[in-house]
């Protein structure tokens, strides 16, 4: 049997390289929160205030209603801010519909800072250049109690998949004038937002047509119980937990997100560790979520989207993973392209947005009603 | 003892609901159809697409041309087929010509609920014994996509060509150990199609992180499909979950891996399989089974008792109201009476009868 050709081995390179990249995305986070309070410049954030002054389109702040996100048990906000980008022509051109691509923050983020990370205005500059189209760009908060809800559907953090792929979506189409099909709608995201892309992907093909994934995380999760891990069996409270060093904090986001307990208050949620021995059930649990165990169920769905892109830098932790990711699904017939590029987790996400994000919705996105499918 | 019993016990006391004199007919009609499953098309095994489907319709069906009728979907167990519950092949509790069709005309005109004339449901089995002896009811490129042929191609078939109430408060799905299985993971992906489910003797509930690395050697020792036919029950089982959850097209001709290879566990193919149990992926679940009335059994000799009621305290740890009764049996000696006793009454109690509810 070929399981030989499975290359991936599971124990060590997904939590670690989790570790490195939240660490990383914790620099950044520091300095866009620098950056709001003092107005310094930042190379990998750009501050909203100056983002928009470059902008010919505008920039709209809402708040959108989660029904799927009401009562969730640690209480993140059932009110979810959302940002969205409309391009030049939506003033001028009052009939002119136009698709959406929906873009998901990674760990640690907020969807305000994604939208400097990411830089949504390059979007102009790719329309003059003639590298992309105008598209209207939505972003959605997903920041939680623990700094990022993995955009599961979880009793402790709420239904995300739902509130995403359903809600949203329907606030957008009929509060804006979209192109309300499958083949004008697109997902987007990095590292956790990554995962998102796949995840909400592979749950609603009927919603989204075209994926990109950038630098995704949590391809394989085997919850392996490291010292850091165990670590945070001392953390019983929001309060202490809100005193942990940011790059200890994902375990309990991915447990808050993954292996829910309503029975365990205030957390509401079981580690994988309990007393300093593994949890086969709780590891179980995260393993379930991890996209490529989830893939073997969903190659169906993934077969329906019209194009999947994904790539990831090769300086990134996360490389070998997306590398796996990229074989497994090829392997499961999931047409889609991968590529590396020289760059970390967070450097490139930028310049990744323009140059390869944009003009990949731009051609795969329908950008005329007439096409429905 | 469920709602059900009680009602039946409770209306049985007044003389008032004695059988009526009319002369309804007391047969409902058996019929074996083929259905082509879109969902099922392409699956590597090469297991025909087009699947039989006993279907039965209950006594009124044949009199009252205009009126439409909620359906039950029913999901067989691991090494059945649906004519191992309707006959000619009935086995275990079915046998002897205790069949599912004899157990629903006997549950549709007698007892109490029956005079209510409310009961009357139409019954519907797939026949899922694949190469493998089962398909698990999952969703593989190896063996197809059985959760979208049940949940979308046959309900389809059924509500374009019987006279059911083509709407989820009038569809249920039920089935026993594999069935029980699929009824869960069908039920938990596509909540918009069906409103109650009941799971019987539930299989494969339980991820298994520790296989043993030995337990793959009688299949790696198997050249191709066709030698497995005839393959003792726990090597069946085993080629009939790596093809359902450990799918691999790039590894003919089985095109699946195995949990051991030469001594050693695949931990990736563990993963697989992990994520395929039920206490792994029902807190990802929550919000579609809260939407579910659900009513689920398991026999107190029978050795899935303590992973079934595993699922009934996750179940009632969340909220979601569960009917669970533990009953003095085994895990297939009792399935046709607790069918007609306690599974179709459920339904009859909580399925609509009446379109546009």
């Amino acid at each position: 049997m070929a399981s030989a050709r499975l290359r991936f081995t599971i124990p060590i390179l997904c939590t670690c390289s989790l570790a490195l990249v939240f660490s990383a995305l914790l620099l950044s986070q520091e300095k866009g929160d620098a950056q709001k309070g003092k107005g310094k410049g930042n190379s990998l954030i750009r501050p909203l205030a100056e983002l928009e002054k470059d902008l010919k389109g505008k920039l709209e702040r809402t708040k959108v209603h989660g029904k799927s996100l009401e009562g969730n048990l640690e209480g993140d906000s059932a009110d979810r801010d959302i940002f969205v980008y409309l391009p030049p022509s939506y003033q001028r051109e009052p009939n002119r519909r136009y698709p959406v691509v929906y873009t998901l923050h990674g760990y640690g983020l907020h969807a305000e800072q994604w939208v400097g990370f990411a830089n949504f205005a390059s979007l102009e500059k790719d329309v003059a250049a003639g590298t992309a189209k105008e598209m209207i760009l939505v972003s959605p908060d997903a920041f939680s109690v623990h700094n990022g809800s993995f955009y599961s559907n979880s009793p402790t953090t709420g239904d995300w998949e739902t509130f995403l792929a359903v809600e949203l979506v329907g606030y957008i189409d009929s509060h804006y004038r979209t192109l309300a099909n499958r083949a004008s709608r697109g997902l987007a995201g990095h590292s956790m937002g990554g995962y998102g892309t796949f995840r909400l992907g592979m749950k609603h093909p009927e919603v989204f047509s075209s994926l990109f994934s950038m630098s995704a995380c949590c391809m394989l999760d085997t919850a392996e119980v490291t010292p850091a891990m165990a670590q945070l069996e001392a953390i019983k409270t929001k309060e202490d937990a809100a005193k942990l060093p940011f790059g200890q904090k994902s375990p309990l986001a991915r447990a808050a997100a993954w292996s829910a307990d309503p029975k365990n208050p205030p957390l509401f949620f079981d580690l994988p560790v309990k007393d300093g021995k593994p949890q086969p059930v709780i590891a179980a649990k995260w393993m379930a979520n991890s996209l490529m165990v989830m893939l073997e169920q969903y190659a169906p769905s993934l077969k329906k989207m019209k194009a999947i892109r994904m790539n990831v830098g090769l300086q990134d932790g996360l490389l070998q993973t997306n590398r796996d990711m990229d074989q497994a699904l090829a392997q499961a017939g999931v047409a889609h392209s991968f590529e590396t590029f020289e760059g970390d987790h967070n450097g490139q996400v930028g310049l990744n947005f323009a140059t390869k994000v944009l003009p990949f919705f731009s051609d795969q996105l329908a950008f005329s009603p007439e096409v429905k499918k | 003892m469920t709602r059900g019993t009680r009602l039946l016990t409770a209306l049985a006391a007044f003389p008032l609901f004695l059988p009526a004199q009319n002369s309804a007919p007391i047969q409902g009609t058996y019929t074996r159809i083929r259905v082509h499953g879109k969902s099922l098309e392409g699956n590597l095994s090469g297991e025909p697409a087009d699947r039989d489907v006993s279907i039965y319709l209950p006594p009124s069906y044949q009199t009252q041309g205009n009126r439409r009728y909620p359906v039950v979907y029913l999901l067989h167990g691991y090494t059945n087929s649906d004519v191992g519950w309707f006959g000619p092949e009935s086995r275990g509790s079915f046998a002897n010509g205790n069949t599912m069709t004899a157990a629903a005309d006997r549950a549709f005109t007698s007892g109490a609920t029956a005079e209510l004339g409310t009961n009357e449901l139409i019954l519907v089995m797939p026949n899922a014994y694949t190469m493998y002896q089962g398909s698990m009811f999952s969703n593989s490129v190896t063996t197809g996509d059985w959760e979208g042929f049940i949940a979308k191609d046959l309900v389809a078939y059924m509500d374009g060509h019987y006279r059911t109430i083509p709407e989820r408060a009038s569809r249920g799905l039920a089935g026993h150990s594999m069935g029980g299985y699929g009824t869960f993971r069908i039920a938990a992906k596509y909540p918009q199609v069906f409103s109650s489910i009941y799971i019987l003797s539930a299989c494969c509930l339980t991820a298994n992180l520790n296989p043993n690395p030995q337990g793959s050697a009688a299949a790696e020792a198997l050249k191709s499909p066709e030698a497995a036919k005839g393959a003792p029950r726990g090597l069946a089982t085993l080629l009939a979950e790596a093809a359902a959850w450990s799918p691999n097209p790039g590894n003919p001709p089985f095109y699946f891996d195995l949990p051991a290879k030469d001594g050693k566990v695949q931990s990736a193919v563990v993963a697989k399989w992990v994520a395929n149990a039920p206490l792994a992926m029902i807190d990802q679940y929550v919000t579609s089974l809260k939407t579910l009335r659900i009513g689920m059994d398991v026999g107190d000799k029978d050795g899935l008792s303590a992973s079934n009621r595993e699922l009934s305290r996750v179940l009632n740890s969340y909220g979601i109201p569960t009917a669970f009764e533990v009953y003095d049996g085994d895990h297939t000696n009792h399935i046709v009476d607790r069918m007609e006793k306690i599974v179709l009454p459920f339904f009859a109690k909580n399925l609509s009868f009446q379109a546009g509810r």
